[in-house]
């Protein structure tokens, strides 16, 4: 939408349309609608996971979201299965191979003593997903970026989460499954949700605002993470249980952020086995937080759940573009679930945001 | 059904044939320009940048993304004069606009070769969050970094960059005002479009054909000319190892503005096969999609005229090895719809 929205404006002034000052005036309203939406509606991410301990047939899991404080409204989820090791030729990372023909889902919404069916029944998680080979080229089955596919769980319309409601997810292995679905695997199933925030007033935040408009053309801006004293985001050292931090740059105008492209290196002795593709074995999980106060989750979630297979195709586009106040920086802590295989998983991991100035 | 002989509403097509004479309009006046530049550095020590430009323009352009030859992912690194290559060390760049009154970046950081893809040519582009004026002074700068700690790769990368842009026309010409009549005519008489595919070939063949199967050979080719005003959307090509440039014998044209291009960088090289083997084995399974890559703009081809192609083969990695395309057999084929 702002691509089209500015290509057509620039098209115009390009052109020199007579009406071009309208024109100006429309664009740069918009502008300002965008910004001051992005101030009140913010993206958060909410994530049930569990471990399959034996991956056996019948194994049943029950996992919920964090409660929240603020009322959501969710769009839609994704899920992966993240699997250290290879599994029958292929490796299930990033959602692949193991998520498919592995469960039965069902998804309540609880609130207080009271359960709401999602899903009336269990769903093969099959149906859920678009095939393995998507994950490998998706672009065949959705031009579009970033939209969570291919592993959505989409509802029709939004849904409305109150405080204290929670997403409860049932699970069940399905025979046949234990050959793709590794024991000690963990599943992540991931919401992504806007909060709304009307009540936030600030009139020289909105005045600097219209100045940037008034002042500045959009362009667009990418940010890259770094932990300290690093040129990557960098782990300690390999093994199991690395933590880690990283962050952006203070931004020096007001930004939209619309959404993250994360690559995590995958150990070169994969590589070289040909199966570099599917992105990192050490399941890292992110809390991403802007320093102007807001957290995008309760806890750290996957941060693969909704990219792409590979790491070409690595983009997640958030529900609704983010305001970072200019002079804010975006932050993050990272962990990982699996060990951190050799010194390029360690070290060549990488978080960009495609932003746009206000 | 209204009308059993599928006659349309007479409302409805005549808004729908004055939306085709719109887009038509402003496929006329838009122009794309694919900016090429490449280079490596000139070091291996780590805290070397290298800067490389793309030409002078002297006109206002909008850019609206930019492509680059690498991918996350090889058993080795290897050069990048040929072939689209998969890289596991981080070369890293930063886009600058320089030259003009109002220096910018397009990051302050030196980012990732591989930043933010997923755009088109998919797996190798950078699709800008919104696209960006570059005026008649600027240029665009790229730095180019390696940046990690790890060992120095064995050989160092050339990076390709495609800038791809519009040129937008403020005044239209007396030929253009002809070439609007035409549309209006055809629309006028022809009730829907029609999507259409021009295959550029070699004289007297049916692909491209070099004039020798090594590295230099060279190929020209054309499609068929137009037979009335069309609008082309993209191209797919197999040609992975080569140079090239596109252009419009109806009004001369360059879309690289003569300066060839690597095909790599307008293509998605290694769709097919997910498990490392990529390249030109892959030609051999590619299907046309996969190579597809969309214009940012239409362009009007007007009735008469038709796309040329001048083609150079491959070239030689630092390593000595020849990375050339097949002498025959090379597909570049153009997708188009009647305006």
């Amino acid at each position: 939408m702002i691509f089209e929205e500015t290509y057509d404006y620039l098209f115009n002034e390009l052109v020199g349309s007579a009406n071009v000052s309208t024109r100006s005036r429309d664009y740069q309203r918009k502008r300002l609608s965008r910004a001051l939406l992005a101030r009140s509606v913010r993206p958060y991410l909410l994530e049930a996971s569990w471990i399959n301990v034996a991956a056996t047939v019948g194994e049943a899991n029950i996992a919920s979201t964090q409660g929240v404080t603020n009322p959501l409204i969710v769009l839609d989820g994704a899920i992966r299965t993240s699997a250290p090791a290879a599994i029958g030729g292929v490796t299930a990372q990033q959602g692949s191979q193991a998520d498919r023909n592995s469960f039965e889902l069902q998804l309540f919404r609880t609130a207080g003593n009271s359960r709401v069916q999602l899903m009336e029944r269990f769903i093969k998680d099959e149906h859920l997903l678009t095939p393995a080979q998507a994950a490998i080229r998706p672009y065949i089955f959705n031009g579009r970026l970033g939209q969570g596919a291919p592993y959505p769980l989409t509802w029709p319309v939004p849904m409305r989460l109150m405080p204290n409601e929670l997403i409860q997810v049932k699970s069940q292995v399905l025979s046949g499954a234990g050959t793709l679905l590794p024991a000690g695997s963990s599943t992540f199933c991931q919401f992504r949700a806007v909060m709304t925030d009307n009540k936030t007033e600030d009139d020289a935040l909105i005045a600097d605002l219209q100045t940037q408009i008034a002042m500045q053309p959009r362009r667009p801006i990418i940010l890259q993470m770094y932990s300290d004293n690093a040129k990557s985001i960098t782990f300690p050292a390999t093994g199991l249980l690395q933590r880690t931090t990283a962050k952006t740059r203070e931004a020096d105008s007001h930004l939209l952020v619309l959404g993250y492209a994360a690559l995590f290196a995958r150990s070169a002795g994969l590589i070289a086995t040909g199966m570099s593709e599917l992105g990192t074995t050490c399941s890292p999980k992110w809390r991403l937080h802007s320093s102007n106060g807001h957290a995008f989750s309760k806890e750290e979630v996957d941060i693969a759940c909704y990219g792409y297979a590979s790491p070409g195709s690595f983009w997640t586009e958030f529900p609704n573009a983010f305001l970072l106040p200019k002079g804010s920086s975006l932050s993050a802590s990272f962990s990982t679930l699996d060990a951190i295989a050799d010194a390029t998983e360690q070290r060549d991991n990488y978080v960009l945001f495609r932003c746009v100035t206000v | 059904m209204q009308d059993r002989q599928l006659r349309p509403n007479p409302a409805l097509l005549a808004s729908y044939k004055a939306k085709r004479l719109a887009r038509a309009v402003k496929a006329l006046r838009s122009k794309n320009i694919f900016l090429f530049t490449e280079g490596s550095r000139t070091s291996v020590n780590v805290n070397d940048i290298t800067t490389i430009y793309t030409q002078p323009v002297g006109a206002r352009l909008m850019v609206v993304g930019y492509s680059d030859n690498f991918r996350y992912g090889a058993t080795q690194q290897e050069d990048g004069a040929g072939v689209p290559i998969k890289v596991i060390f981080p070369q890293m760049h930063r886009v600058r606009i320089v030259g003009g009154k109002a220096p910018r970046a397009l990051s302050d950081d030196l980012v990732m070769a591989q930043a933010g893809a997923s755009g088109q040519p998919r797996y190798t582009s950078t699709l800008l969050p919104c696209p960006f004026i570059l005026e008649a002074d600027e240029q665009i700068a790229v730095d180019l970094a390696y940046d990690t700690a790890m060992s120095e790769p064995t050989n160092i990368p050339t990076q390709a960059f495609i800038f791809f842009c519009v040129r937008v026309k403020d005044q239209l010409s007396s030929e253009d005002y002809l070439i609007i009549e035409d549309i209006k005519t055809y629309t006028r008489d022809h009730d829907y479009q029609r999507g259409i595919f021009l295959n550029c070939v070699s004289p007297s063949q049916e692909d491209i054909e070099f004039s020798t199967a090594l590295a230099g050979g060279i190929a020209t080719c054309e499609t068929r000319p137009a037979n009335g005003p069309l609008l082309i959307t993209g191209v797919g090509t197999t040609l992975l190892a080569s140079k090239l440039t596109i252009t419009d014998t109806g009004n001369g044209h360059s879309f690289s503005l003569n300066r060839a291009m690597r095909s790599s960088a307008l293509n998605m090289p290694d769709g097919a096969d997910p498990s490392g083997a990529i390249q030109q084995a892959d030609a051999a399974t590619a299907y046309p999609w996969t190579y597809y890559y969309q214009f940012p703009a239409a362009h009007l081809l007007k009735p008469g005229a038709l796309l040329h192609c001048d083609i150079v083969n491959g070239g030689t990695d630092a390593s000595g090895n020849a990375t050339v395309d097949a002498q025959t057999g090379n597909i570049l084929l153009f997708q188009g719809i009647t305006v």
